[in-house]
């Protein structure tokens, strides 16, 4: 099963159908773009909306989740919703994610900016569908990143927490399973996610309306939300990195890997650590992923045989072997 | 390469693999595996999922090759299966299998290039009826099909002479006539097989000697192709 087929096939459409390499050297001409942006045009219906792909809604139903998903407005968490407008304060857990896809600035030296577009605009809608596959809430779009929430009034700590690293797995692995490779054979180098999350605790965080009228959005002030962008600029390629307080809750020691230097000092003696996460062999774990003959992982939940499998593709992998008997 | 080696190769498979693990080994010269192997095909297609027990001869890595258990019994322990009632799989001929073995072994790549293909070609016998690629017949047959199809050989005198000829040199000028199949230059044709022959080490070509030696003696022939 491949959940994020429909993006990455419009993703590679886009790609293929660029006017930029075949008119490298005469230059692209209006009526060129004219028809690059037509073409995408109609490219960009193709792109799942609210109605998701029968692959989506399995994958949805496996995991428990409803197949219609209520996309909320951007920066108002509907639990803390009711702040907007008002200098009313909360106190509530959160977790606090930045994602984003790094080295994409190299797709505007190889395609025009309507294919960059078109490509920016699948990993982010790819990206907003695992989010909120996992029950989580998109707070902000910057350019091809996202800042994202996870947990709420209604969802306990640790299953927010769960949530939350399913979620980023999954967009880490889009982009660097399914995306990498092909971008790799299209010249585009090196492209890949890095993501950090951090979960601060009721007493952590403040829940307010920040902004003048209209102008403004419900947003948190903790320490937690703070440190998590720079978890994500310290993530290696393709990486997560989660606080100290995320490790604590998901007491598993062989998916966390300490990094030297804390990500925080207190000044009292005391410092916030930061962890490397192994995302692959957590999708691994939680039946979310299994792998292939070269340990690459596939996204499915459903380990029962695919009914849309067939012998023609399993064919260069079994025919390497052919089997003897020589047993009593 | 030593124990050192090894261990680190499986540290490296495990940390790769994630749903294997090492296991206590019953027996000390043994490293043992454990673990699931999920068959997905090249797009991305979901099968099946076999448990799996993988031996690996720590004094010998990497001149060895790992015995595989398959646990979930989900393959009938019917030769026809090419696997042992006790759930040893028989995973190619031997010849192949010796080749490998005196060359050397890299585990991870025994894993995806030998372990992995044998439960997909089941995977696709369940399938289409027959395996991907084929099979070899069982027991002497098979090793007779062996000759024919890697060597285009039938004859059993002239596959003994060669095996013979592989096992205890002889000089024969390479210029003139072949001594074995009459063919105008020697070096252009059983030569070559010869030299071959030796990639599948000494000890497996005694074996074959034997057992062509005995059925020829048995005088039936048939036995070579009735399995």
């Amino acid at each position: 099963m491949n959940l994020f087929e429909n993006y990455k096939k419009v993703i590679q459409k886009a790609v293929e159908n660029d006017p930029t390499k075949s008119n490298k050297f005469y230059g692209l001409s209006e009526p060129v773009l004219k028809s690059n942006r037509e073409y995408l045009k109609s490219l960009r219906n193709e792109l799942p909306g609210r109605e998701l792909s029968s692959e989506m809604k399995l994958f949805a139903k496996q995991m428990g989740v409803s197949e219609t998903f209520h996309y909320q407005p951007l920066g108002s968490h509907p639990d803390f919703a009711y702040l907007r407008g008002t200098d009313l304060v909360e106190e509530h857990w959160i977790i606090s994610g930045f994602i984003d896809v790094k080295k994409s600035t190299q797709l505007f030296n190889n395609f025009t900016k309507a294919t960059v577009r078109l490509i920016t605009e699948s990993i982010i809608r790819a990206s907003i569908f695992a989010v909120n596959l996992c029950g989580g809430y998109v707070h902000r779009i910057q350019g091809d990143g996202l800042m994202v929430y996870f947990g709420g009034k209604n969802i306990q700590k640790l299953k927010a927490v769960e949530n939350a690293l399913k979620s980023f797995s999954m967009i880490s692995y889009f982009v660097k399973n399914d995306l990498k490779d092909f971008f790799d054979d299209n010249g585009i180098q090196d492209i890949h996610t890095r993501a950090g999350l951090d979960l601060g605790h009721s007493n952590q965080v403040d829940w307010f309306y920040s902004g003048i009228g209209e102008t403004g959005e419900v947003t948190t002030c903790s320490l937690h939300t703070s440190l998590a962008p720079k978890m994500q600029s310290n993530a290696e390629n393709s990486g997560i990195v989660v606080g100290q307080n995320v490790t604590a809750h998901l007491k598993k020691d062989e998916y966390f890997e300490k990094r030297n230097k804390e990500i925080h000092d207190y000044d009292d003696g005391r410092k916030y650590y930061q962890y490397n996460f192994d995302w692959e062999r957590f999708l691994v774990d939680n039946d979310l992923a299994v792998q292939n003959n070269r340990g690459v992982l596939v996204l499915t939940i459903n380990t029962l045989p695919d009914p849309n499998r067939d012998s023609r593709n399993l064919y260069p992998i079994a025919s390497k072997s052919k089997p003897y008997y020589n047993y009593e | 390469m030593n124990k050192v080696g090894l261990n680190a190769e499986i540290e490296r498979f495990v940390g790769k693999y994630f749903y294997f693990k090492k296991v206590k080994s019953p027996k000390n010269e043994y490293l043992v595996i454990e673990g699931k192997i999920d068959i997905v095909d090249g797009a991305d297609r979901y099968w099946d999922q076999f448990e799996v027990l993988i031996l690996i001869n720590k004094n010998e890595y990497p001149y060895t090759i790992p015995t595989v258990f398959e646990k979930t019994q989900k393959i009938n322990r019917d030769w026809d299966f090419h696997i042992s009632k006790k759930g040893e799989c028989c995973l190619d001929i031997p010849h192949k299998l010796q080749k490998m073995k005196l060359r050397g072994i890299i585990f991870q790549e025994f894993y995806s290039e030998v372990i992995y293909p044998f439960f997909a070609n089941f995977c696709y016998k369940e399938s289409q009826g027959n395996y991907a690629n084929g099979e070899y017949k069982h027991h002497i047959a098979g090793i007779a099909q062996f000759y024919k199809e890697e060597f285009n050989l039938e004859n059993i005198e002239l596959i003994m002479a060669l095996i013979e000829t592989s096992i205890n040199p002889v000089k024969y000028p390479p210029n003139q006539k072949c001594p074995f199949c009459g063919k105008p230059k020697y070096k252009n044709c059983c030569r070559k097989i010869i030299y071959q022959l030796r990639g599948y080490g000494r000890e497996q070509l005694q074996l074959d000697l034997k057992l062509f030696n005995n059925h020829l003696h048995t005088g039936n022939s048939q036995l070579l192709t009735e399995y």
